[in-house]
């Protein structure tokens, strides 16, 4: 009985084991995005700069990139730059550059796209009421997504993203291949 | 206590632990605010939506009002912000397998150390199974296997404090935590070097590697280093553009040669950017530049007046626009 009552905790605790294995493994990435394969919500969103709204998928585009950012969140500051690049490459060949300011002021937002540069071929929008936070389940800043010219989210990319990257995803969604989700870096809750 | 006894006594709280975990996610009242209590807050503390003064969870709440509106059932509410943030955004413990586990944890701890305690008890010094050599040895080797069990039981419960821990406000909630690369801006050599790598590769499109040319020609521009500027524009060219590359190359040619003193190749220049697409004001914006500087106002007037009512023309552009209209038509 000794052995068997033995085997049997030794047992318990093995199957513990796996299952914690399986909860810890956070690894380099968080778990896929629920999104991944549905459609984009169908919203529009104000301008920062203009007036009039922006939507979020105009069925137009080969691919959408729509980067969630703010002016406190520190990796967006080195982003920037490298979306209004990627921007000026590839928004002339068919892909939209949406950036969507989240949880910020609109003269922080301005200051920022004073510093950190534009491109003609990215609509900056605000999301004043957090519906597209919300929509796309956004947990931090900077967090970006890919959606393809059917309007379904296809790709995930939460910290920030270089313009390589970007390129690189872009060609992918292209050609059918799956991006899934990565991540590049830390990403931010609050100021 | 028999061993029996202390087997069933294990048993018996495993399976209050399973009821309770199947139970503590039964739908609530159907109150916004009860959903609100079982969502949590994206952006926050270890908070729940109802809890929390962000405005993210403001929002939350009043999309949880909207879907209610709209008919939802409790499940059918919750269901639509998991389909968006995951299983992570309900803080209901999850009624899986491993999430009945997990909460079962302590507990298991616990039956584990009833188990020794009454074990101890029933082999200490002075009993009759204690009084024997096989007993002792026995005795012995069960309290190394249990105490190696709890270490792991406990060694386990702290893994499941740490995994259960709030996410730090203003900290990185995901990712690798190495400092970030900065990535405030990528090098025109390193820039230059991946074009070179993608037109040896042969994989990505004209259209595509042009667009690249053009981001690089416009730093050089930009930076007035002209002559690099002029070397990738002529790439553009040559590499079987859209109308809309070519325009802009040629646009910014113009302006290169117009300021270099090559007035009539500049205005063959900027023509050919205008017909290639009509849409680029910034080669109607510099021709006109150029026409006035030459005092052709009269020839300047029909692009300035386009200008005018060209959607791309920055605002804080149009005055200048304006008054170099009002001066050309003088």
């Amino acid at each position: 009985m000794t052995k068997t009552v033995t085997w049997s905790v030794i047992g318990v605790v093995v199957v513990l084991a796996a299952v914690f294995a399986g909860r810890l493994d956070l690894g380099e990435t968080i778990p896929e995005s629920p999104l991944i394969g549905r459609t984009a919500a169908d919203l529009d969103l104000p301008y920062l700069e203009a007036s009039g709204t922006a939507p979020l998928f105009d069925g137009e585009a080969d691919v959408t990139v729509v980067s969630f950012w703010a002016s406190w969140c520190p990796p967006c500051r080195a982003e920037q730059p490298e979306l209004v690049a990627a921007a000026d490459a590839l928004g002339p060949d068919g892909v939209r550059f949406l950036a969507i300011d989240s949880r910020d002021t609109t003269g922080a937002a301005v200051s920022f796209l004073d510093t950190y540069g534009r491109s003609e071929y990215q609509d900056v929008v605000v999301d004043d009421d957090n519906l597209a936070s919300i929509e796309f389940g956004v947990w931090g800043l900077p967090e970006t997504f890919f959606i393809d010219g059917s309007g379904t989210i296809v790709g995930k990319v939460s910290g920030g993203i270089d313009f390589i990257t970007v390129l690189d995803l872009v060609e992918q969604v292209r050609s059918g291949e799956s991006i899934g989700e990565r991540s590049t870096g830390e990403v931010y809750q609050d100021r | 206590m028999t061993t029996r006894a202390v087997q069933w006594s294990v048993l018996a709280i495993l399976g209050a632990v399973v009821a309770w975990a199947l139970v503590i996610g039964a739908p609530g009242t159907g109150t916004a605010d009860d959903l609100a209590e079982r969502l949590a807050c994206p952006v926050c503390d270890g908070e729940s939506v109802a809890a929390s003064q962000t405005d993210v969870a403001r929002s939350m709440y009043a999309q949880i009002e909207r879907l209610q509106a709209d008919g939802l059932s409790d499940a059918e509410v919750l269901g639509w912000f998991e389909e968006r943030y995951g299983p992570e955004i309900l803080l209901d413990p999850p009624r899986d397998l491993g999430g009945i586990l997990l909460w079962a944890v302590p507990l298991l701890a616990a039956g584990a150390g009833i188990a020794v305690v009454a074990r101890l008890r029933r082999h200490r010094p002075g009993t009759e199974e204690g009084d024997t050599a096989d007993g002792s040895t026995s005795s012995a080797r069960t309290l190394v296997t249990v105490g190696v069990v709890g270490v792991v039981l406990v060694a386990a419960a702290f893994a499941l404090g740490s995994f259960l821990q709030p996410r730090a406000q203003g900290t990185p909630v995901s990712g690798d935590l190495e400092a970030p690369t900065d990535l405030a801006s990528i090098s025109d050599e390193t820039l230059a070097a991946t074009i070179a790598s993608f037109e040896a590769s042969g994989d990505v499109p004209a259209t595509q590697l042009n667009g690249m040319r053009l981001a690089l020609a416009e730093r050089y521009f930009e930076a007035g280093d002209y002559r690099s500027a002029t070397s990738v524009f002529q790439e553009v060219l040559v590499a079987d553009p859209t109308d809309t590359q070519r325009s802009e190359a040629l646009g910014r040619l113009g302006w290169i040669l117009w300021v270099n003193d090559e007035a009539e190749s500049a205005e063959v220049a900027f023509r050919q950017a205008i017909e290639a697409q009509p849409a680029n004001g910034e080669a109607r914006y510099f021709y006109a530049l150029m026409l006035m500087d030459q005092g052709r106002g009269a020839e300047a007037v029909p692009l300035l007046e386009a200008l005018t009512t060209d959607p791309s023309v920055p605002e804080d552009l149009l005055p200048e626009i304006e008054a170099m209209l009002e001066e050309a038509r003088a």
